[in-house]
């Protein structure tokens, strides 16, 4: 589910190797200090087939927001439900 | 004649019972332990469910949980999450619970990544849903929860396990 500003962080990971992603979340995107404990992955056609938009800003580096996400909360969630599907998960060794 | 049923024996292995009038009582102790077994499990599974709603908004009861300005978990959406947790049919699995990032309650029942229903409970009550069954989808609103699940959301919930 996207958050309450209807902004979903990403970043745009082509041609980054599995230890490079880990090594960039832990540098642009800690919690608490904290790397992040995993991530997860989806092609960008399929955010772009449930009509969503990603809009690049590289702030930080290789930044960019999924948005054009629906006003109803239940369209997101049903949203949501196919990029999960779609989506594989990477656990931080 | 009188018959004492010992209805915690369980299970009912190689009873040597004979004759119709035996089989049937035997067939109604069987029946008679399914309901108690079924009761049992139930009220363990609520409990659990309890406590992992007890976690989640524990958890989630500050603002900005996410990092990205969630809304504290809501307690009155809780308590309707109560309300619907306690009237789920016994036979539907126990669900993940979490908080969205506007506070509300999410229950949701999940097989596979294409086998998904989740309903997300709000603060007056409303519950919000949405269903992934393989090519088919469902979503919507239920205003008012009254003394029973709305239709959409128990067989949003049976379809996931059909």
């Amino acid at each position: 589910m996207p958050p309450s500003s209807l902004l979903l962080s990403v970043f745009v990971t082509d041609g980054l190797s599995t230890t490079e992603i880990h090594e960039h979340g832990e540098r642009h995107a800690p919690r608490q200090g904290e790397p992040p404990k995993a991530y997860g992955v989806i092609a960008a056609q399929a955010v772009l087939h449930q009509k969503l938009r990603i809009d690049r800003d590289d702030n930080p580096p290789l930044h960019a927001n999924v948005i054009g996400w629906p006003n109803e909360k239940s369209e997101r969630k049903s949203i949501a439900q196919h990029l999960a599907a779609a989506a594989s998960l990477h656990i931080r060794p | 004649m009188s018959v004492c049923i010992d209805v915690v024996r369980l299970p009912h292995p190689n009873s040597s019972a004979v004759g119709d009038e035996a089989k049937e009582i035997q067939r109604e102790e069987e029946s008679i332990d399914e309901e108690i077994l079924g009761a049992v499990l139930s009220g363990a599974k609520l409990r659990s469910s309890l406590r992992a709603l007890a976690t989640a908004v524990s958890e989630r009861r500050f603002a900005d949980w996410d990092g990205y300005g969630a809304k504290p978990a809501s307690i009155s959406a809780m308590m309707y999450a109560i309300g619907l947790l306690k009237r789920l049919p016994p036979e539907a699995p126990e669900p993940d619970i979490s908080i969205d990032p506007d506070g509300e309650v999410a229950l949701e029942w999940h097989r596979a990544p294409r086998l998904v229903f989740s309903v997300s409970v709000g603060p007056l009550g409303e519950l919000t849903y949405a269903g992934l069954f393989g090519g088919s989808k469902v979503h919507g609103v239920e205003t008012h929860m009254g003394d029973a699940i709305p239709r959409a959301i128990r067989a949003g919930i049976q379809r996931v396990y059909a």
